[in-house]
């Protein structure tokens, strides 16, 4: 028993001391709530606010609901409780939730929304790529290299996403002003992940050996595709094209894997997402909307968004 | 065949034990414990359960560190870490309940661990010849390639000892072998444990079964609590000589009397037939107050026999009648509500619930009675465990994990659970089995109280002086046959065994 | 009276038992078997006291009251499969098919709302049938039975309305999750609060409930003292089907929406809450008061280290090492 006793001391102690490095100070708090860590896009905006926050002198305290709802609603009761002062809310779950909004404006917090908003509460701010006019550009790149003609096929993102449903809608248009491109096969994804992708995409070439595009709803599927294009040994060329512009996105367009993906602006993102934050604490205005556009990322141009993306 | 072999004492002293001290906490279990084993002779290690047997065979092989004291093997300092240890040294034990694994081949638990390769592949041409060299050599006839799951215990027994032989063992440790065989089973082992030991072979015979131990062993050393008592040179010491080193008092053998049984008919088996053909058209009736015996080697179809009155078994013809009323078959509850119950042969799997308390164990099987309405608070099981306890002398607190207890109070809490429902018909299937000598007088006095309560009772034993002892008539079964009811005056050993071997 | 009558009981003073009559009372009260784990906690919540100001608060801990329910009631059904020495690896998913069945009926079919509710509960429990049929019935291991019923009923809870969400549920509904009464208790908590209470009473007091623990200790000790193993078994799998729609229900309530991905890997968080709480995986042992302690240790640790600020990486670490903890400790006390 007395064993027993000591570890659980030893847990506390730890505890802690992480403590005493977080105590209270009079700088601003801000919470920030991520969907799932896993996935490299959110990730990326978690570190380009991580950075914003430092510079700025922010407390920050990072929250990672691993892609549940429930947890996540959870997690901003928490951060309300710790009294934070704004919380940057990045939806978990297929569409956002508006709990947690509500939650929030209960308690006279700010949110700002990046990437998905929950359209029953919306947040005092939404910042997010355009993604109807993003897919709507990959398409047009996709019907003029391939001069117009083709069998598609695509590896969609998780059903029922806002992101995927956007993208969707985007895509199509394009491909409505290309008719010489038609759409064989596509499949939604459980995970939007690289192995989904390379399943799915395996299973198309299986029953369409004559697909010539593949469009990823996210960088990881369109790697996932490559590879199986890769293996099949296909006796003519398969453009393929992905979206996000992740980091393995980016490399594969240098490498030559990815004809092209469209780079959203994580980094600006996130400091755009702390800034309204901030700008929210202060009560100064903040426009309720802050679409950014995505940058159509070739061979030519993908060389600096490597080096610092954007 | 002599078992005071003059020139044994010439033979070199192969294992040696010097003042090995062992305590588990406070508890001192293994107390300034010396011995000699000799090469090619066997040494009896004999004592009640909790005498300290187990321990100093864990310790020889391996399983624990002495915490005081001094071990030489053939003549070299000897202190095992782990049982490979002692097994690369030439001290093999072999347990009571076997460890080998079911769905290997016999020769893959041979030479499990280093079973031969060629080229990079299992070599199981050589391990199948070298397997069955050694199996033929025990006597043991059975293809190397078959599974181990569905040998009996003997044969699995045989092929722990072929396999400790392979690895080149020369000292074995045998903990309770006879535990699970039958006479015939028995008479093979021994035979074998004779011809090994002509070949130089010695043995650790751990048993507290004394007949036996007259019949194989060289030597005798007796445990009590921990201490070392007595080492007889020879086998031939009284059997109560014996018996009293082991308990500490002079105990013979004695049953208890048991009352004339009543004319009433309780019990009545008509013609009943095993759904597996483990036994075929078995006729015997029981009468209130009496104690009726049921005899045979093993395999003869007893305990399914009994299995199946208690509605445990499915049969495929004939009936059971309680007190005249047909007895639904393949219902265990409807037999225990109308009052037929069975105390189970292999207590530890059957009987009882070894991690929970006595209290819950005792209420098991009561709870229709306790519980008329459902509403069972801990409370009531309490005092009803607590009079049980008292009633049965079990010597353990209700709140005790079973598991402490020692077998005979595990035996106790089994018959206590049952008792309390006073049942018309007591089955107990080898009531005694694992059971140490002073506490199987007590499960004898109950025995003859249920009797004395004018309840019908069945014993299933191996133990021919047990089933004699205690039974007003009994029952012979071979090979899933009725060979014959014996009256008590009219049965002994001799005409059982002539019966039970036909 | 029970005191009186138990001092002076002739048994206990004429025997001399060794050890005091009073262990026995005290080991049967309410904790027993939870002592260790209520420890663990305690500590847990002095820890985190010390660390944030905003951790100690009557708000914080109905929080976490709160935060804790969904998992508090699937880890209930959990209890009780433990115990027999089963496992269900269902719950999570069979609380999703339950969650979308309730948004499903009266989105696409127009069944009044009050009755879609207890039918996505029966949902729930029809799941449950199907485990224990296929455990008792079918003979499979009950890791593979419910493992099938993880992947169907996640099957189904996306094909109910094409992988699409539900959102908006009525006012009183989310009202059940969100409203506190008397300022303290949400309708949700308190029906967690009765549930509980009454599977304790259960597994304490009835016969039945002490039956589960025989066939945890041993199904053929279990079957030879009379107890049908095979209803009692189909039994307890249904109460755990029938708590994961009650669990959905919660959820619903709480997000006021039903998506298809909901409860993913839950199964797992409640058998370590189970666990956590001192049950034996191999069955026979655990208790409720034990599985409470569970649920909240894991629900104080998740909210601890978000109001310390604890980074998620960490998080992750610091659960599953006080898991290990946990459990370790459990089992050197239960030894020595």
């Amino acid at each position: 028993m007395s064993s027993f006793y000591s570890v659980r001391s030893i847990l506390a102690c730890g505890l802690l001391s992480c403590a005493i490095m977080g105590a209270a100070q009079a700088k601003p708090m801000v919470g920030l709530a991520v969907a799932n860590l896993q996935a490299d896009f959110f990730n990326q905006i978690k570190q380009s606010v991580a950075k914003e926050a430092k510079e700025k002198d922010v407390d920050l305290i990072v929250v990672d609901a691993h892609g549940d709802s429930a947890t996540q609603v959870n997690q901003i009761q928490d951060l309300i409780t710790r009294g934070v002062n704004a919380i940057i809310y990045i939806p978990a779950g297929a569409t956002a939730a508006g709990v947690p909004v509500r939650m929030a404006e209960l308690a006279h917090i700010p949110v700002v929304a990046v990437d998905r908003n929950a359209p029953d509460a919306p947040a005092q701010t939404f910042i997010a790529t355009d993604s109807v006019a993003s897919a709507r550009k990959i398409g047009e790149f996709v019907c003029e290299k391939t001069g117009g003609k083709g069998q598609v096929a695509i590896v969609q993102g998780q059903t029922g996403t806002t992101p995927e449903r956007d993208r969707a809608k985007g895509f199509d248009e394009a491909l409505a002003k290309c008719p010489g491109l038609k759409i064989v096969a596509q499949q939604p994804s459980q995970m939007w992940s690289q192995s989904d992708g390379f399943n799915i995409g395996q299973d198309m070439l299986q029953r369409h050996p004559d697909i010539t595009v593949f469009f990823g709803r996210a960088d990881a599927l369109a790697l996932g595709a490559a590879q199986a294009t890769k293996i099949a040994n296909l006796d003519h060329p398969v453009l393929i094209v992905g979206h996000d512009g992740d980091v393995a996105g980016l490399k594969a367009v240098q490498k030559g894997t990815l004809a092209a993906t469209m780079t959203q602006k994580t980094q600006f993102m996130g400091k755009l997402a702390l800034d309204s934050a901030l700008d929210l604490i202060a009560k100064k205005p903040v426009p309720a909307l802050q679409l950014q556009e995505a940058i159509l990322t070739t061979k030519e141009n993908v060389a600096p968004f490597i080096a610092q993306h954007p | 065949m002599s078992n005071e072999d003059p020139s044994l004492s010439f033979r070199p002293v192969r294992l040696s034990l010097r003042g090995i001290q062992k305590a588990f906490g406070a508890n001192i279990v293994l107390d300034g414990i010396n011995l000699d084993v000799r090469e090619g002779e066997v040494v009896a290690l004999l004592g009640e359960n909790g005498a300290g047997k187990s321990t100093l065979s864990s310790i020889i092989s391996g399983l624990h560190h002495p915490d005081k004291g001094e071990m030489l093997w053939e003549s070299h300092p000897y202190a095992p870490d782990t049982p490979g240890d002692a097994l690369r040294s030439g001290i093999a034990l072999i347990h009571q309940e076997m460890k080998l694994v079911p769905d290997l081949s016999i020769a893959e638990n041979m030479f499990i661990g280093r079973i031969p390769m060629r080229h990079g592949r299992v070599d199981r041409a050589a391990m199948v010849r070298r397997a069955e060299v050694h199996l033929k050599a025990l006597g043991l006839n059975v293809s190397p390639a078959r599974m181990v799951r569905g040998l009996s215990i003997a044969a699995q027994q045989q092929v722990e000892i072929a396999k400790a032989l392979t690895l080149g063992a020369r000292l074995l440790i045998l903990d309770e072998p006879t535990a699970a065989l039958g006479m015939a089973e028995t008479d093979n082992l021994f035979a074998q444990i004779r011809r090994l030991r002509s070949e130089g072979v010695s043995f650790i015979y751990v048993s507290h079964r004394l007949e036996e131990i007259a019949q194989i062993c060289d030597r005798i050393t007796v445990l009590r609590d921990g201490n070392l008592v007595a080492t007889h040179e020879s086998a031939s010491v009284p059997v109560n000589v014996l018996l009293r080193d082991m308990v500490g008092r002079s105990i013979d053998r004695i049953f208890p009397p048991v009352s004339d049984p009543g004319e009433e008919e309780v019990l009545r088996v008509e013609n009943l037939t095993s759904a597996s053909d483990d036994f075929r058209n078995i006729n015997f009736s029981v009468k209130a107050g009496e104690v009726f015996g049921i005899a045979g080697i093993v395999g003869a179809g007893r305990t399914e026999l009994v299995r199946a009155i208690a509605g445990i078994d499915p049969i495929r013809d004939g009936q059971v009648l309680l007190e005249g009323d047909i007895l639904q078959p393949d219902n265990v509850g409807e037999a225990i509500r109308r009052g037929i119950v069975l105390v189970p042969e292999d207590r530890k799997s059957q009987g009882v619930l070894l991690d929970q308390s006595i209290a819950d164990n005792l209420a098991l099987g009561n709870y229709d009675r306790l519980a008329p309405n459902g509403w069972l608070p801990p409370s009531k099981i309490g005092h009803f465990a607590k009079d049980l306890i008292q009633r049965l002398g079990v010597k353990g607190d209700p709140e005790q994990k079973t598991r402490a207890l020692s077998g005979g109070n595990q035996q106790k809490v089994v018959i206590a659970r049952w008792l309390a429902r006073e049942p018309k018909v007591f089955i107990l299937d080898e009531p005694t089995r694992g059971i140490d000598m002073g506490a199987r007088a007590a499960i004898y006095e109950l025995i003859a109280r249920l009797a004395a309560n004018r309840m019908a009772v069945i014993v299933v034993s191996s133990d021919l002086e047990e089933v004699l002892g205690l039974s007003h008539r009994v029952m012979v079964l071979a090979g899933g046959r009725q060979m014959g009811i014996l009256p008590r005056n009219g049965a002994n050993s001799v005409n059982i065994m002539e019966m039970a071997t036909a | 009276m029970s005191n009186r009558s138990s001092v002076t009981d002739p048994a206990a003073t004429s025997t001399g038992i060794s050890s005091p009559p009073s262990t026995y009372r005290d080991r049967k009260s309410f904790l027993s078997g939870a002592q260790g784990p209520l420890i663990g906690l305690f500590l847990l919540i002095m820890g985190f006291s010390f660390c944030s100001s905003a951790f100690f608060t009557l708000r914080n801990g109905l929080n976490i009251i709160d935060q804790s329910t969904i998992l508090g009631i699937l880890a209930l059904g959990m209890t009780g499969v433990i115990i027999i020495g089963g496992i269900d690896l269902s719950v999570g998913s069979v609380l999703a098919l339950s969650i979308m069945v309730l948004g499903w009926l009266p989105q696409d079919f127009g069944v009044p709302f009050w009755l879609a509710l207890p039918l996505s509960i029966l949902v729930g429990g029809l799941c449950g049938l199907v485990n224990g049929l296929l455990v008792t019935r079918a003979k499979l291991p009950a890791f593979i039975a419910t493992l099938t019923m993880m992947s169907v009923a996640r099957g189904l809870a996306n094909i109910t309305t094409d992988g699409q969400q539900v959102v908006g549920y009525p006012e009183w509904f989310t009202g059940l999750a969100t409203e506190r009464y008397l300022g303290v208790l949400t309708v949700t908590v308190g029906l967690f609060i009765v549930l509980a209470t009454a599977a304790w009473v259960f597994l304490k007091f009835r016969a039945t409930g002490r039956s589960l623990y025989a066939i945890g200790g041993s199904v053929e000790v279990a079957r030879l003292a009379g107890i049908q193993v095979g209803k009692l078994t189909i039994l307890v799998y249904v109460a755990s089907g029938l708590l994961a729609g009650i669990a959905s229900a919660v959820m619903a309530a709480r997000l006021d929406s039903s998506q298809p991905s909901s409860g993913l890997g839950y199964e797992l968080d409640a058998i370590a809450a189970v666990v956590i709480g001192g049950a034996s995986l191999s069955g026979g042992i655990g208790s409720i008061a034990g599985t409470v302690t569970g649920v909240f240790i894991i629900g104080v640790l998740h909210n601890g280290l978000n109001l310390v600020g604890i980074s998620p990486f960490i998080q992750q670490v610091v659960i599953g090492i006080a898991i290990a903890v946990a459990v370790t400790f459990d089992t050197l006390r239960r030894r020595s």
